[in-house]
């Protein structure tokens, strides 16, 4: 923030994507992230706290919608959200932090700790994206398949997040040394099980790898089966083949490796006792 | 220079600050120093101030950004004649020791009995968790919380 000479408060999506164009501004959210900025490109900041269409949280039949600037402390106790995104919610930093820290910041952020990609990304969610061109839905696995900042270049605004309840069991489990640390190790699954039978799975991780990810190995080992400790102990080795860890100085390979295969069998087993 | 306007503890106060400025350093700049720079980086909570009523911490929000908004401090709790019932109730739970983190505890746990006004332990360990405290150990302030709450609870009925 040391070179910013402007610091902007649009009123709407439409005036904060117009700000958007030149390469040297930064946009503000909850600020956990950016407020100790000390890149000198910066010279606009976009405040988006006055955007008041992106703060609700809507549910309607069968599909949720998160606004952009909803809080992790709104996901914590709206009603009717899927066990599985509130606990994702609650895994991340502290109650003054969760209080502004905004769905579009997790996923704008790309930092290997997010809790809320992961959790996302085992329900399928998609983005919703505004820019000077229109409107965009895009995948959060296609959204996630490079760095959020590539994938945001050129003038793009989080603008919601949309999620059908397409998985009838959700799971979400973060390993770290505290509550409040950052995760050593995070997954997600989501399953659609019809007659006793998975028909379809997702499972999604963080922290172990640079970036929030499907583990399709672990996914396909599941389709098919039937839920329980024989079909998850199968995912969770598959899981652990197919996944090369990111070094973390805090833990070694291979306690990396055992924590994956033992929170893969957790969190399957987690979401095959929830209720969607 | 960025123009701003906010209310601090019913005080309106207009200036032109510089960007990088943080609500944290603006709040002791002029002269509320309840308000402490522990780590300066969002870990700590010892900066924590309610900001239109909401608990975060002052050192990961800009004065830019709070300006149009109203922040309260532990000054507009109470004092030493009038304390708050957090107040009375920390101190009669022997809650405080060096008291560095307490101002911003104090607002944490206000905030938390807003929303949770009979609080469970968990509710209280959870509505905490964003204030380290080196001194006691974090089971005194449980007790004191649960105090207050049931003292504001009394209030509320009188």
């Amino acid at each position: 923030m040391i070179n910013v000479e402007k610091f902007i408060r649009p009123a709407t999506v439409a005036a904060a994507v117009s700000h958007l164009k030149t390469p040297d501004s930064l946009i503000l959210a909850g600020g956990t992230g950016v407020t100790l900025s000390r890149d000198p490109n910066v010279r606009t900041v976009i405040d988006l706290s006055d955007l008041q269409e992106l703060k609700s949280i809507d549910l309607t039949d069968n599909r949720i919608r998160l606004g952009a600037m909803v809080t992790m402390t709104q996901l914590r106790h709206a009603p009717g959200l899927p066990a599985a995104l509130v606990a994702a919610a609650r895994a991340i930093g502290s109650t003054p932090l969760r209080n502004v820290i905004t769905v579009g910041g997790e996923l704008a952020r790309g930092v290997y700790w997010n809790d809320l990609p992961v959790a996302l990304l085992a329900m399928d969610a998609v983005v919703e994206i505004a820019s000077e061109a229109g409107v965009e839905k895009l995948p959060i696995a296609a959204f996630l398949a490079e760095h959020p900042k590539k994938t945001l270049a050129g003038g793009k605004l989080i603008t919601a997040v949309e999620i059908e309840r397409r998985f009838t069991q959700v799971g979400y489990v973060k390993f770290a040394r505290t509550e409040v640390d950052y995760a050593i190790c995070n997954l997600a699954c989501g399953l659609r099980v019809e007659d006793g039978v998975i028909r379809e799975a997702r499972v999604a991780m963080g922290a172990i790898v640079p970036l929030a990810r499907r583990i399709p190995e672990a996914e396909q080992s599941l389709v098919g089966a039937a839920p329980g400790e024989e079909a998850f102990v199968r995912a969770a080795k598959a899981l652990v083949e197919a996944v090369e860890p990111r070094p973390d100085f805090r833990v070694s390979r291979e306690y990396q490796r055992q924590l994956l295969e033992s929170l893969t069998r957790r969190v399957l087993e987690s979401a095959s006792q929830s209720e969607q | 220079m960025i123009p701003i306007e906010l209310d601090i503890n019913g005080q309106t106060i207009e200036m032109e600050v510089v960007p990088d400025l943080t609500l944290l350093d603006l709040l002791r700049a002029v002269g509320v120093v309840s308000v402490k720079k522990g780590c300066g980086e969002g870990d700590c909570g010892a900066c924590g101030v309610l900001l239109d009523g909401v608990y975060v911490k002052s050192c990961l929000i800009l004065a830019a950004q709070a300006s149009g908004h109203s922040v309260e401090t532990v000054e507009s709790l109470g004092n030493v004649e009038h304390p708050h019932p957090l107040q009375t109730a920390f101190v009669d739970a022997g809650a405080v020791q060096c008291g560095f983190c307490i101002p911003s505890m104090l607002l944490a746990a206000k905030s938390l009995i807003e929303d949770h006004p009979e609080p469970t332990v968990e509710q209280i360990r959870e509505g905490l968790d964003g204030n380290l405290c080196r001194c006691t150990g974090y089971v005194k302030q449980i007790e004191a919380v649960q105090t207050a709450a049931a003292v504001m609870k009394e209030e509320d009925h009188d």
